[in-house]
């Protein structure tokens, strides 16, 4: 992490940075140099090479920065459209001063340099070199004369003579050196008046071609550091063949030395510059192109760090608060600066932590409510009453279970539909569609009905109550599915029945019963025959009046039965075996057995489950009757609903069927069909299914014939019960 | 948007024109010309001297900048060794000026390291002529070179010693290239 941390500094900073710092330097030092004060001719390439360096890594840092900012901008990342918007302003507002800038210093550039050639100057420098030359001139015809003279003197003299006559004649004429060349270039005889210039130069291939076109040679030459009249002439001999040659140097004098030289480093000075003059443009705008490129990208990388660096805090505000629109209020926020971003930054804080008061406090309201709302909700699923909720279009908001239970529809299904829709769907529902929507329709602030209503199990009595809420919310209907408490009642009123029968009538019976039996053995052999058949006859009636009467007593017994039964697991099928065995050997039945696989286990009591078995069979065949051959068959079956497990034992005949009308009151006392019997049997049978938490229903058979279900509830499983159950026998 | 980017493109068209026509105007300039005629180290034992012969011709700019008393330096390299990634056995620079004095119109051609090695012409053309015949003195270890050691000799234009305002076209304009191909012998036994 610390080496990427210091790799970003190098590369965004500290590069950057030097850059900079040698592009100022590399220009400086240019600009010296062009001026003539430089002396980096050895490193001049390695600059311009580092200033070309610099430039192209100041280009790179802002190509790096734009291609970031290219990025942000794709990715939308907060500040990124304001920053370059910021940059653009900030490059608009300060490349195109640096521009004009540039453009006035090249035009100043050239116009300076211009003005250093004035014409006058250089007239008048070329006059003064012109001078200097004339001088020098009328110096070199002297200077020519005196040669001439003494080169006179020297055509007659003998070679070993002549280094004396130079030596006087060098003082005479005032020569630096006289020196007298043989044939072959030797040096015969030299003077010198100065020891810096012992060794006379040997002429060269210029000097003799003039020799050879003018007879003689007079220059002035730089020699040493001295500019020197150079003369040289032929001595004249009478040998044939002799071509010996003076050559002599002249001093200028000391005076027109320095102002020969002054004149002559002026001129050359200006004809240099004169001649550097394109150069010399061309290095300074080189220079102030370089300038101008350091200013304007050092602009635009500053750009870049002021629009960063004024942005960062509105970016950072920007993500703040696309966090606290998604619900995030820990996000951190940049630190207040003591301006308005500043001021913004506390003022956004500030809000952001009202919101998240606001919105804590909003949200432990909605828990509160929805806490309420699910207790309500589990309240009214808890209610053995149909609640049903209207808004004030009479539109239904709100059904618990039990209405869907009494009503036999699916309240989801209607949620949001109005009463006449929910009829036009549920037509048999009209007898309680139609006065709900009249009492809706009404606007009375209570009221209550009773009402019989149709609904797919059966006809039901409900008690319907329906009240406005408050603040025209709408309105809230509770009803009471009286069937049940009728019903209710009704077994209450038959068992108290059937107790006081069995109570009541029970006890004379057996007195009443011995009282008969003694008047017929007392006086059956006293009477006369006639008599005695009397007798005989009433006392037979009345006994088995009795019976008769025993056996109802004894039936309203069973169903008034006071004891609670007693539940012990019992294996289903084995007691069904033991059961149906009995009936097994009749040959007036057809019995036939369809057992699900396994064994089910439940929680009954053995007599009481036998007994209903019984019934069931024993109400198969008095249905049937002796019009056919009775058909029975018992099944059972697992089926599962509400998260329970139950067991379906169906006794099925094939009789005519359930008589028109059959519903829940033929599971009454008293309710029954047929000639004979208590009416008791179905009622003891539901008695007893109630009595184990299960249920009976009744239906015919596609086939003919019908079929009762006895429902229990299993305590274990099929199949997986280890423990061995009761089988009673 | 669409004219700035049309301004964009003519700006990179009319500079790429520019860097075009500049180039060639580089081309056209026709550079001076320096070769190594002859070469050979003479001299006694203790004064090995360099007898140099260059046969020169100065580019228009170049002679121009002569006649307006800008010195031109030779820069005069000999080296002596059978392996060049080695260090030599025996190496020396040495720097001949070329110059005009306006006074005097006179050609001066000095070895700047000998000062009083200095030659003056009336003309640039006896100037030049003057390069063929150079006698550079040389340190006492080529005389003592190995036999069969090569020697490589090798001239150029010294831009480091022109004046500032000339080293940009010097490092860019043809015509202020001036260096001879290497000059390779191998000393004569004895």
């Amino acid at each position: 992490m610390a080496t990427r941390a210091w790799l970003k500094f190098t590369l965004r900073r500290a590069l950057p940075a030097l850059a900079v710092l040698a592009l100022l330097l590399a220009s400086l030092k240019l600009a010296e140099d062009a001026a003539g004060g430089g002396g980096v001719g050895l490193y001049y390439r390695w600059i311009l090479g580092a200033a070309a360096a610099a430039l192209a890594l100041l280009a790179l840092a802002i190509a790096q920065r734009l291609w970031r900012l290219r990025v942000d901008l794709q990715r939308g990342a907060p500040g990124a459209r304001l920053g370059r918007r910021l940059l653009v302003m900030l490059v608009l507002l300060a490349v195109p001063p640096v521009v004009v800038v540039y453009g006035f210093a090249l035009r100043f550039l050239d116009a300076t340099i211009d003005n250093w050639f004035n014409v006058k100057l250089e007239q008048a420098l070329d006059n003064a070199l012109e001078i200097g030359r004339i001088v020098i001139d009328e110096r070199l015809r002297v200077a020519e004369r005196s040669s001439v003279d003494i080169s006179a003197r020297l055509d007659t003299m003998p070679a070993n003579e002549l280094q004396a006559i130079l030596d006087d004649e060098i003082d005479e004429i005032g020569a630096t050196q006289l020196a007298v060349f043989g044939n072959d270039g030797r040096v015969i005889a030299t003077a010198s008046s100065d020891p810096r210039y012992l060794d006379p130069p040997l002429p060269d291939a210029t000097m003799q071609m003039r020799m050879q076109g003018n007879g003689r040679y007079a220059a002035a030459e730089p020699i040493g550091d001295l500019l020197m009249l150079r003369v040289a002439v032929p001595i004249a001999s009478d040998v044939p063949g002799s071509r010996r040659l003076l050559q002599g140097l002249f001093p200028l004098p000391t005076r027109l030395q320095a102002l020969t030289r002054g004149i002559e480093n002026a001129s050359f000075d200006f004809q240099r510059l004169k001649f550097l003059r394109g150069s010399l443009k061309l290095t300074f705008a080189l220079i102030l192109t370089f300038a101008l490129l350091l200013s304007a990208l050092l602009v635009t990388l500053a750009a870049f760090g002021v629009a960063r660096r004024l942005v960062a805090p509105v970016g950072r505000l920007i993500a703040a608060t696309r966090a606290v629109g998604a619900g995030r209020y820990d996000t951190p926020l940049p630190i207040a600066s003591n301006d308005e971003l500043g001021f913004l930054v506390d003022s956004f804080a500030q809000m952001t932590r009202e919101i998240e008061f606001a919105s804590a406090r909003a949200q432990k309201s909605a828990q509160e409510t929805e806490r309420q709302r699910a207790w309500l909700v589990a309240l009214l699923e808890r209610l053995s009453a149909g609640v049903l909720g209207f808004d004030q279009s009479g539109r239904l908001r709100i059904a618990n279970r039990a209405a869907e239970g009494i009503l036999g529809v699916s309240a989801a299904h209607y949620l949001g539909r109005s009463l006449a829709e929910i009829e036009r769907e549920e037509p048999h529902l009209a007898a309680f569609t139609e006065p709900l929507a009249r009492h809706l329709r009404g606007g009375l602030r209570e009221w209550r009905e009773e009402l019989v209503v149709d609904t797919s199990d059966g006809r039901r009595v409900l008690m319907l109550r329906g009240t406005a809420l408050p603040d025209d919310a709408g309105y809230v209907a509770v009803f009471d599915d009286l069937t049940v408490l009728n019903r209710a009642q009704r077994d209450a009123a038959w068992g108290e029945v059937a107790r006081r029968l069995a109570h009541e009538v029970r006890n004379p019976l057996t007195p009443i019963q011995l009282a008969a039996e003694r008047l017929r053995r007392r006086f059956l052999g006293r009477l006369s025959a006639e008599e005695g058949e009397l007798i005989d006859r009433a006392t037979h009636t009345i006994v088995s009046q009795v019976e008769a009467l025993k056996t109802m007593v004894n039936a309203f017994g069973d169903y008034a039965r006071p004891q609670p039964a007693a539940l012990r697991p019992i294996a289903l099928h084995a007691l069904l075996d033991d059961v149906l065995d009995l009936y097994e050997n009749d040959q007036r039945i057809g019995l036939s057995r369809d057992l699900a696989d396994g064994e089910p286990l439940v929680r009954a009591d053995a007599v009481r489950l036998r007994q209903a078995l019984h019934n069931l069979i024993k109400n198969a065949l008095e249905a049937i009757g002796d019009a056919r051959k009775p058909q029975i068959l018992v099944s059972t079956r697992i089926v599962r609903d509400d998260e329970q497990e139950w067991v379906e034992l169906a006794v099925a005949d094939n009789g005519p069927g359930l008589p028109t009308g059959f519903g829940e009151r033929w599971f009454e006392p008293y309710t029954t069909s047929k000639n004979k019997g208590t009416g008791l049997g179905l009622a003891v049978v539901k008695k007893i299914a109630e009595e184990h938490g299960g249920s009976i229903r009744a239906e015919n058979r596609a086939q003919g014939g019908a079929v009762f279900t006895l429902r229990l509830p299993i305590d274990i499983a099929p199949g997986v019960a280890k423990q061995p159950a009761l089988v009673p026998h | 948007m669409r004219s700035s980017k049309s301004l964009v493109s003519a700006a990179c068209v009319a500079a790429g024109l520019l860097l075009l026509g500049g180039c060639g105007a580089l081309a056209e300039q026709h550079p001076g010309k320096l070769t190594i005629r002859v070469a050979r180290v003479t001299g006694t034992p203790d004064a090995p001297m360099l007898e140099l012969g260059l046969d020169c011709r100065l580019s228009g700019p170049m002679q121009d900048a002569l006649d307006h008393g800008i010195p031109l330096t030779l820069q005069i390299h000999i080296e002596a060794g059978r392996w060049r990634l080695l260090p030599a056995d025996a190496r020396s620079d040495q720097r001949i000026e070329l110059r005009y004095f306006p006074l005097s119109r006179r050609y001066q051609l000095r070895d700047l390291d000998a000062a009083a090695d200095v030659r003056s012409f009336a003309t640039p053309g006896y100037l030049l002529a003057g390069l063929n015949s150079l006698r550079l003195p040389l340190p006492a270890t080529f005389a003592n070179l190995q036999r069969g050691t090569p020697v490589h000799v090798d001239a150029g234009l010294e831009t480091a010693a022109l004046p500032g305002a000339l080293r940009l076209p010097a490092l860019f304009e043809p015509a202020w290239q001036l260096s001879a191909v290497e000059y390779t012998w191998q000393p004569a036994p004895g």
